[in-house]
């Protein structure tokens, strides 16, 4: 067992500066996660810091905008007024997420910061670059089933595992950071990183940095939404493929679109490219078919994934047909 | 590859349709003297095959293997 100090931190000023200036000490939410990485001897912090006690909780609404602390638990924002009537997509996406019992512990910052869930990145026998730089990637040739087909680099194919993720960068969100340096914003998307040739850096936070909150402008996204998991079982399991699909219709007129993915890159992955091509369009299943079709330019698959290239765009034409009501 | 039940796929509730209990009232003096039958194995064999097979009907894909995940009819 690793030995480890526990400390719980009463102002986010020394949750942060202790978290700064030791190489080895890391924040603790919910734990959901992070405890786990620790029982396999995955992440072998010497020191947590506990940032339950700041007061990072709330979830409020002002000037054309929801925020949202980095301390909300999944489930609090799941059932939140404020958030079900202005961003039902994020509510949806996070009702999808694991268990009501995680749900309850799990926190936004916790949620964004969670690691993936290749069986290669658990398996400490195995290869993995992500876990420890340098030593090669399992799943490369290997059992590959569960990994991306976008953005991914030689050194590392692992996916981001988060659902809520992918609400949220589709909803345009911006991460609002605090750190030794500072206070910074982050647009959501900017916030998670491709693996390239640093795979073991999920993410642009720097050391020590910590997220205080999520801020989604209001939007006309709030009717014709939905969030589609495709996974191996109804409940309790990652997503093969996922969708986050929100329209702003006018009749039958698409007047503006938001599309994203999960499962299928290093990072939740907008799709940009088919929302201009759906911006001005009827609603058709035809014209979100062409949409999918976009959206699936780039995308290549490993020997176990490849299903993924079907199961992508057929995910894509679902959430749109259910987020615009047709069947 | 997996390590425990989070990896490993068993059907959770939400999977699960609606099960009917069926209670066979009738004593077999033979097996044990509480008279009950064991039922452990027996209905594994058809049962797969039956699943397999209202699957084939749903989507036109047989499929041989176990188990039947998404990724075997794409
Ligand atoms: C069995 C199981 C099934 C799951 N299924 C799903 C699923 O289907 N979909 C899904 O999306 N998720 C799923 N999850 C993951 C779950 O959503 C995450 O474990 C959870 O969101 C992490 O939140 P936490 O508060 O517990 O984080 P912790 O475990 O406390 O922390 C995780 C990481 O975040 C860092 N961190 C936490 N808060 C902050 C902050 N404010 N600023 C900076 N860093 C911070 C920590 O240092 C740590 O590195 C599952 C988890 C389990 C165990």
């Amino acid at each position: 067992m690793i030995q480890f100090q526990y400390i719980r931190a009463s102002t986010q000023k020394t949750a942060i500066e202790t978290t700064a200036k030791d190489a080895t000490a890391m924040f603790i939410a919910g734990g959901t996660n992070l405890v786990d990485l620790m029982k396999r001897g995955i992440t072998t912090p010497q020191k947590l810091v506990d940032i339950n006690n700041l007061p990072l909780k709330n979830i409020d609404a002002s000037t054309g905008r929801i925020r949202i602390g980095a301390l909300a638990l999944n489930s609090a924002v799941a059932e939140n007024k404020l958030v079900l009537d202005r961003q039902p997509l994020l509510a949806q996406a996070l009702n999808a997420g694991a268990s009501a019992q995680l749900r309850n512990m799990a926190t936004v910052g916790g949620n964004m910061m969670q690691r993936t869930r290749c069986p290669y990145f658990y398996d400490t026998a195995m290869p993995c670059n992500k876990r420890e730089p340098g030593s090669g990637c399992g799943a490369l040739e290997g059992f590959n089933r569960m990994h991306a087909i976008f953005g991914f680099s030689d050194k590392c194919i692992a996916v981001n595992p988060s659902d809520m993720n992918v609400a949220l960068v589709a909803l345009d969100a911006t991460v609002h950071i605090a750190g030794p340096k500072g206070n910074r914003t982050v647009p959501f998307i900017n916030f998670h990183r491709l693996p390239g040739d640093l795979p073991q850096k999920d993410n642009n936070l720097e050391k020590g940095e910590l997220i205080t909150a999520v801020e989604i402008a209001d939007n006309p996204f709030n009717k014709h939404v939905h969030y589609l998991k495709i996974r191996d079982r109804a409940s309790y399991a990652f997503a093969l493929v996922s969708v986050a699909a929100a329209l702003h219709l006018d009749g039958n007129t698409i007047k503006g679109v938001r599309l994203a993915m999960g499962g299928v890159a290093h990072k939740p992955w907008r799709l940009t490219e088919a929302e201009k091509a759906l911006v001005g369009k009827t609603v058709s299943e035809g014209t979100f078919r062409q949409a999918a079709e976009i959206a699936m330019q780039g995308a290549k698959g490993f020997k176990y994934n490849s299903f993924k290239l079907k199961m992508g765009p057929n995910a894509i034409v679902e959430a749109l047909k259910t987020a615009a009501g047709i069947v | 590859m997996g390590f425990d039940l989070a990896g490993y796929h068993v059907p959770v509730k939400a999977d699960v349709p609606d099960i009917h209990v069926v209670l066979i009232d009738k004593r077999d003096p033979i097996v044990n003297r509480m008279g009950a039958k064991g039922m452990g194995e027996i209905p594994l064999v058809g049962f797969t095959a039956a699943i397999a097979n209202a699957v084939f009907h749903a989507t036109g894909e047989l499929i041989r293997e176990l188990p039947l995940t998404p990724d075997k009819f794409l």
